[in-house]
């Protein structure tokens, strides 16, 4: 493993994201672990709240600009910041570059911001150049990826890496990994019916893997499959990819 | 001029000057001195290598390949692809100098020119092409005095002779043949690369060959 | 350009429980983009080319006018006219009185998705004409009154049986009496009845795929050639296209030629490669008489210069409607508009209005699918999100969901609230949730949330938020 290319005992700011603080808390604490494991110290500034995806994705450039400036401030004097969910990265890091004018003034803090804002396994194998966890779960799994992370933050090997170094766990892989699954944000309340059919597929190649529990890097996709697979009443758990790397799996959440 | 295209030019000119100029200059240049873009190594096989890639290409197309020795022997060729298909031994051929002395009748083959569209319902064409193009295993036909363009879209078979020196390697080559022959009123009426024979998949989503055009597309090369 | 778009919800319910639009659906989402990519992976430039592709485009939309004078200038040398049309209205007043001027009777076409646009066909046989459409799916659903599934298979949803019905209604008067099952004979059918309408046509009239500027072609790319049947037979020869298809050069269209069909179907090449320039030469064998064109800017020209200017670059291939999950669960027919899918979502706003086509730009998870397989590098969630910005806007976003993001946005910037409501939200789902296989879930919302339960259970979260926790000492 080469040095990684961060001042020794980096300061990193964790960011939540909405969905992990209020429905899946235990991966906020799976993603200090790992990045505390891993040599870096890391806050939480507990002012932080939403990155303004739901606003920018609706149509509401203005406020997502203000959410995205908010950011910027709170997380100014992290080194990095780190995010358990590709698709708030994929926000900060790719499309709030694009929310500023190349004149504005504010647009340097905003690059700033996005150029040091990582997801949080591809942080890890990508920055920090991990190869492998410490966690064992003699387990079978299968692995979705999230459209943004896959997409616009290129995750598609990293998670996998990391997992397949749990000792005793065993990755299936499932057609169509890479379709939509159907969350997308207000997609799924909007357009129920079209939202409903996408995840009955996803679930459906979850199920034909025979693993035991399905893996995903985003607690949207995470909830919706989820949702699906036990409205189903299938016996197939769901966990978040830092749950796992962490050794945190045990008990009701998923 | 018509309101219409005034109206459309001021509208495009008016975009235009709010971001640089459409440059008429650079574009006349372009025009005149068209810009190289990428070449996939396809459009470029080896001159030894030419005919057996367009022969495979050919082939994957659904036309069907025969040689002849010479022009003397492409009506035996003819005689004996039609023969082998069961169709009749009559043909309307497309008035090319390189047919006109050639021994038809010798070969059993009743010949027309007749190329009127009622006239090639059910039949078989022989026609020359201008190029067959490696890239794609196509065969570039233009429309002239000698190439009725109905003579490639009408019949049921479509027999095509071509030199194997006519044999090309991709569209560019065939762009060269075909500026080459402007004349002050432009390009041929019709190029048109042909692909082996018409097809549709239309109906649940099955291949069918012969939608409108040619059942069957014969290459007879001529060394 | 008539939309029915605000019916998708409705339609896509249907669409949904249609096992046999489902299976025609299969076909474009899973063995079409299977073609695609095992040509494309044949072909070490194709991502090369596409970057190609994308640069001649933005190089023409930039300079339109020399290149569209250029165009219409060697059209004219060549003995072709050009015509110019704002709107759909003056377009299809060009095309009547082109076919008036020519005592037309029976008029056949080649497929166009710019005259479906324009809606040409009904315009024409409004005022008496006799109009058959030659590519065999767009036949079919002119017969069966339907609109297009799919832009490259428009009747790809339906079963042989089905075709077959079609053809013994519409055939018989034709005094064709038996009725053919075997998709090889309906296919012959239709040969035999469209050959007799190809050669008693006195108008035949086509789209144009491209349009090259240096020579004053056009170009039509079709498997059937039932196009150059069109351009070649009838005695005048009617191209209806778009400002936008111009390309400068062929070197350019190589360029073009060696993406369309591998992103369209996964072939190498269309069966047929047609290039086009005015009528007959005095010398020619045969072909029209007369040949026009007719260039459309039916709201085009309001795309330039403006975030959606790149969606003129589309070359129709159809790749994004099979890469997407939302179009591959509900077809073509749901979206009320002649574009369907991700290329839909993006025109239908530019050509009718935001207003009307809502439905469409916000029917996207923002997958990325249709951006990474579009082979002229359109960024359409991108500007899906600009027409979802335009509506916003325009007030147009229904009002509780503008409540709702404002809301938000001012809790987003109060984190003590924030924090209460995360608490809060946690709280009621608790209360509102049973256990079900170890896990505490809820199965039934109000409001939005319906849309969720309808078909999913929530998992409800075991404890209080992260940030909650946190600031109470919590690191582990």
């Amino acid at each position: 493993m080469t040095e990684p290319p961060h001042s020794p005992r980096a300061r990193i700011g964790l960011f939540a994201t909405c969905l992990v603080n209020t429905m899946r808390p235990r991966v906020g604490f799976a993603a200090l672990k790992l990045l505390e494991d891993a040599g870096f110290d890391v806050a939480v500034p507990t002012a932080q709240t939403c990155c303004g995806q739901p606003n920018y994705n609706s149509g509401d450039r203005q406020s997502a600009r203000h959410m995205a400036l908010r950011f910027a401030e709170l997380f100014a004097e992290f080194e990095y910041v780190v995010v358990p969910s590709g698709a708030c990265a994929a926000m900060i890091r790719v499309h709030y570059p694009r929310l500023f004018e190349a004149d504005d003034a504010q647009k340097p803090l905003i690059e700033a911001t996005a150029g040091k804002t990582y997801e949080l396994v591809s942080f890890l194998t990508d920055v920090a150049g991990m190869t492998a966890v410490d966690a064992a779960n003699t387990t079978t799994v299968t692995y979705h990826d999230g459209c943004s992370g896959l997409r616009d933050l290129a995750i598609k090997a990293q998670p996998r890496r990391l997992l397949a170094s749990v000792a005793g766990l065993e990755l299936k892989e499932m057609e169509d990994a890479e379709v939509c699954c159907g969350f997308g944000g207000l997609f799924c309340v909007k357009y129920p019916d079209v939202s409903a059919e996408m995840v009955r597929k996803k679930a459906d190649e979850i199920v034909k893997t025979g693993a035991d529990a399905v893996v995903t890097g985003d607690v949207g996709c995470l909830l919706n499959v989820q949702g699906a697979l036990l409205r189903r009443a299938e016996p197939v758990r769901a966990y978040h990819v830092a749950e796992v790397l962490a050794g945190m799996t045990d008990e009701e959440a998923g | 001029m018509s309101d219409a295209r005034t109206a459309i030019f001021a509208k495009i000119n008016a975009v235009d000057a709010n971001r640089r100029r459409a440059d008429p200059a650079q574009a006349q240049a372009r025009l005149d001195a068209p810009v190289g873009q990428p070449l996939p190594a396809i459009a470029t096989p080896k001159a030894a290598d030419r005919q057996e890639v367009f022969i495979a290409k050919a082939l994957e197309l659904g036309c069907t390949v025969a040689d002849a020795a010479g022009m003397d022997a492409v009506p035996a060729a003819i005689a004996a692809y039609l023969t082998q298909h069961d169709a009749p031994l009559e043909v309307v051929l497309a008035p090319d100098d390189d047919f006109a002395d050639l021994g038809w009748l010798a070969a059993g083959l009743t010949t027309t020119s007749d190329a009127a569209k009622h006239a090639l319902d059910g039949a078989s064409s022989v026609t020359r092409a201008r190029a067959g193009v490696a890239e794609t295993g196509a065969v570039a036909v233009a429309s002239s005095a000698r190439y009725a363009t109905g003579l490639g879209l009408l019949p049921d078979r479509h027999i095509i002779v071509l030199h194997t020196d006519e044999i090309v390697g991709g569209y560019e080559d065939v762009w060269q043949i075909a500026r080459s022959a402007r004349d002050n009123q432009g390009m041929s009426r019709a190029l048109i690369f042909i692909g082996g024979p018409s097809r549709t998949a239309d109906i649940e989503a099955t291949l069918v060959m012969g939608a409108h055009g040619p059942r069957a597309v014969h290459l007879i090369l001529v060394a | 350009m008539q939309v029915t778009s605000s019916e998708f919800d409705a339609r896509a319910k249907s669409a949904i429980d249609d096992a046999q639009l489902q299976t025609g659906l299969f076909v474009f989402g899973k063995i079409f983009p299977l073609l695609r990519a095992a040509t494309v992976g044949k072909l070490p430039e194709f991502d090369a080319l596409r970057d190609a592709a994308r640069d001649i485009k933005i190089h023409t939309l930039h300079t339109l006018a020399p290149y569209l004078e250029a165009f219409e200038a060697r059209v004219t040398e060549a003995g072709g006219r050009v015509h110019w049309a704002r709107t759909a209205e003056e377009a299809n007043a060009i095309v009547e009185r082109l076919c008036t001027d020519a005592n037309a009777k029976n008029i056949i076409k080649s497929k166009s998705m710019v005259t479906e646009e324009l809606e040409l066909n009904d315009h024409l046989i409004g005022k008496g004409f006799t109009v058959v459409e030659t590519d065999l799916g767009e036949y079919i659903i002119q017969l069966r009154q339907e609109k297009p599934f799919h832009i490259v298979g428009p009747a790809l949803h339906l079963t042989a049986a089905q075709v077959s019905d079609t053809f013994y209604q519409a055939h018989k008067p034709l005094g064709r009496t038996e009725k053919v099952e075997d998709k090889v004979k309906l296919v012959e059918e239709a040969r035999i009845v469209l050959r007799e309408r190809f050669k008693s046509a006195d108008v035949g009239i086509t789209g144009a795929n491209f349009l090259v500027a240096e020579t004053g072609q056009i170009v039509l790319i079709t498997n059937e050639g039932n196009a150059d049947l069109a351009a070649t037979l009838p005695k005048k020869h009617i191209v209806v296209t778009g400002i936008e298809k111009v390309v400068p050069t062929l070197n350019d269209l190589s360029v073009f030629l060696r993406i369309l069909a591998r992103s369209a179907t996964g072939q190498e090449t269309s069966n047929y490669v047609s290039l086009y320039s005015g009528p007959r030469r005095a010398r020619d064998a045969d072909g029209p008489e007369s040949f026009d064109i007719v260039l459309v800017d039916n709201g085009r020209t309001d795309m330039l210069g403006t975030p959606v200017e790149d969606m003129l670059r589309c070359i129709r291939c159809g790749a994004c409607l099979n890469a997407c999950p939302v179009f591959t669960t509900v077809g073509g027919q749901t979206y009320g508009s002649v574009y369907s899918g991700p290329m839909g979502a993006v025109w239908t706003p530019a050509l009718a209005s935001v207003s009307q086509a809502a439905k469409l730009p916000n029917a996207s998870t923002f997958c990325g699918k249709c951006e990474e397989v579009c082979p002229v590098r359109i960024p359409l969630p991108a500007m899906m999100r600009h027409w979802r910005e335009k509506e916003f806007e325009a007030h147009l976003t229904p009002a509780g969901q503008r409540w709702g993001l404002g809301a938000w946005a001012w809790l987003g910037a109060r984190p003590r609230l924030y924090g209460v409501t995360a608490a809060l939200t946690g709280m009621a789902l608790r209360l509102l949730s049973r256990t079900k296989r170890r896990t505490r879930l809820v199965t039934w919302l109000p409001f939005l949330g319906r849309g969720w339960t309808r078909s999913r259970d929530l998992a409800v979260p075991a404890e209080p938020p992260f940030l909650s926790q946190y600031r109470e000492g919590r690191r582990r």
